[in-house]
C-alpha cells in the first residue's frame, strides 16, 4: 500500500568534476552530496500514510469516503546495505506496530473515516 | 693489482648503497625496517613470507583468533567480492585509462595498484614492480577459475586452481606485523623508523619472547585513532598520480566528531567498548550494530479534515541518531 525508502549516504562525485556520481573506488573523489548520518546528529523523518479509503452513499444521496481498513500494520527498517542492494545488508532496526483508527471517536457531522 | 681489486670491491659497495638508499628513500633508520633489511619482495609469497605472523600466534592464540575472524584477516580477497572488486578497479581504472601506460597486465607497476593497495596491502610498497604484475595475474587466474568452478563443479582444475590462488590472496592481509611493525610508526623523523626486530605495543621497551622479533617498544600511536586514519582515510588519496577515494571516516572523526567534543578513539569503540578486540569489525556485527545508532519510532492515527471529508492517516515520526564516530556510512 505504501512503500518510501530514503538513502543516507554521500554521494562521490566521479572524478572530483561534474555532476556525475562515481561509484568505484577508483572513479570517486570529492562529493557531490551527503545524506549520511553524522555523529551526533539527529535526523528526525515524518511520514504520513493514508488509510485506503472506499465511497459510500450518504443518506442525502451524496457520495463520500470512509476507511476501508481501519487497523494499518506499519514497519519501519533501518538496513545497512554495503553494496547499494541487498547484498550483504545488514538489517539494523526493525519497528513494527499496528495504527489503528481510534473507535471512541465521536460521531461527526461529516462522512469520515470513523466507524460507521 | 691487489689495490685495483679493492678499489673495484669499494666502487660496487658504493654502488650498491647508493642503489638501496635510492630506494628506500630518505630517513634516518630506514635500513632497519623490514622491507630495508628484506630488500624488496620478488614474488607475492616472498611478501608473504616477509610479513609472516606464524610465531605471533603461539603467544597470542585469542588475539590472533580474533583478528583471524576480522576482514583485516582477508584484506585483498574479502569473502571474493573484494578481490572481484579488485580487478574492476584494474579493468575499469589503470587499464583502461588513456595515460596510465597500462595496456596488458604486464605494464603494471606497484604505482598503479596504490590506489587500492594503500589501505588493503600496504606492504606492496615493500615489493617490486613484477609482484605487482603476479598480483593481477593471480587475481584474473583466480577470478576466471572461480566463475568455471562455480559453472562446473566437477572441473577439478578450476576448483584446484582457484582454490590455491585463493589461498595465496587470502594469505596477503593486514597482519599483525602491519599494525604492529610497519605502519607502527607514523612520524618516522620524529620517533624513528619501525624495526625489523621490533613488536611495536602500547607498552614500555623490553624484550619478547620471539626469536625474529626479540624486541618490544611502545608505539606512541598504537592508542591513538591516527593509527587506524593510515588506512580509513580522509577521503581522496591526493598523493596518488590518479587519486582514488574509498576510505573517509578518519576525516569525519576529526571534523565532525572531534570538532563536535568527541573524545573516544576508534580502538575505544570497535575493540574496547564492543569487547571484540582484534575482530575490529563494523556494521555487520550485531553489538557494533546496537552501539552505531539511537533509533526510536512514534506513530499514531490522525484524521484530517479535507474540506468536508476527515481522511485517515497514520503519522509515523522516526528519530535517528549516529552515535558512533564518524559517518555512516564510509565512502
Amino acid at each position: 500500500m505504501f512503500k518510501e525508502e530514503i538513502i543516507y549516504m554521500p554521494t562521490p562525485k566521479l572524478m572530483a568534476r561534474g555532476n556525475n556520481m562515481g561509484r568505484g573506488p577508483y572513479e570517486k573523489s570529492s562529493i557531490i552530496d551527503d545524506t549520511g548520518l553524522h555523529p551526533g546528529h539527529a535526523v528526525h523523518e515524518r511520514f504520513e500514510i493514508f488509510y485506503p479509503v472506499t465511497e459510500v452513499e450518504t443518506p442525502e444521496g451524496k457520495t463520500t469516503q470512509v476507511a476501508a481498513e481501519r487497523d494499518m500494520d506499519v514497519t519501519v527498517q533501518l538496513w545497512y546495505k554495503p553494496f547499494g542492494n541487498m547484498s550483504q545488508a545488514e538489517l539494523w532496526r526493525e519497528w513494527e506496530q499496528t495504527i489503528s483508527l481510534d473507535d471512541n471517536d465521536k460521531p461527526t457531522t461529516y462522512y469520515s473515516g470513523n466507524k460507521e | 693489482m691487489k689495490s685495483l681489486k679493492i678499489i673495484g670491491l669499494s666502487a660496487m659497495i658504493l654502488c650498491l648503497t647508493a642503489s638501496l638508499a635510492f630506494a628506500l628513500g630518505a630517513g634516518v633508520g630506514r635500513d632497519g625496517t623490514i622491507a630495508g633489511k628484506h630488500g624488496k619482495a620478488e614474488s607475492l609469497q616472498e611478501l608473504i613470507d616477509m610479513y609472516d605472523v606464524s610465531s605471533c600466534i603461539g603467544c597470542h592464540p585469542d588475539n590472533h583468533a580474533e583478528w583471524d575472524a576480522s576482514p583485516h584477516s582477508r584484506s585483498i580477497y574479502g569473502t571474493g567480492r573484494a578481490a572481484a572488486t579488485m580487478i574492476t578497479a584494474m579493468k575499469n581504472g589503470f587499464m583502461s585509462w588513456e595515460y596510465s601506460g597500462v595496456e596488458s597486465t604486464k605494464d603494471i607497476k606497484v604505482e598503479h595498484w596504490m590506489g587500492c593497495m594503500k589501505c588493503h596491502l600496504p606492504q606492496l610498497a615493500d615489493a617490486t614492480d613484477e609482484v605487482a604484475v603476479e598480483l593481477a595475474d593471480t587475481l584474473l587466474e583466480w577470478y576466471d577459475n572461480a566463475i568455471a568452478a562455480l559453472n562446473d563443479p566437477e572441473n577439478e582444475e578450476a576448483v584446484e586452481t582457484s582454490e590455491r590462488l585463493g589461498e595465496t590472496l587470502q594469505a596477503l592481509d593486514i597482519n599483525c606485523l602491519i599494525c604492529h611493525n610497519r605502519n607502527a610508526i607514523t612520524h618516522k623523523w620524529t620517533d624513528g623508523y619501525p624495526q625489523h626486530d621490533t613488536v611495536y605495543g602500547s607498552t614500555d621497551a623490553g624484550s619478547h619472547m620471539d626469536p625474529d622479533f626479540p624486541k618490544k617498544d611502545r608505539s606512541l600511536i598504537m592508542n591513538e585513532s591516527i593509527l587506524c586514519g593510515q588506512c580509513h582515510g580522509m577521503g581522496p588519496n591526493l598523493e596518488l598520480e590518479n587519486p582514488t577515494q574509498c576510505a573517509t571516516l578518519y576525516g569525519s572523526y576529526m571534523w565532525a566528531y572531534k570538532a563536535n567534543g568527541g573524545r573516544k578513539t576508534c580502538q575505544k569503540c570497535h575493540m574496547e567498548d564492543s569487547g571484540l578486540g582484534h575482530e575490529i569489525v563494523s556494521y555487520s556485527n550485531k553489538k557494533m550494530q546496537e552501539m552505531a545508532v539511537e533509533f526510536d519510532v512514534e506513530a499514531y492515527a490522525s484524521q484530517w479534515l479535507d474540506g468536508s471529508t476527515l481522511r485517515p492517516k497514520a503519522v509515523v515520526n522516526v528519530e535517528m541518531e549516529n552515535k558512533t564516530g564518524h559517518a555512516i556510512p564510509d565512502g
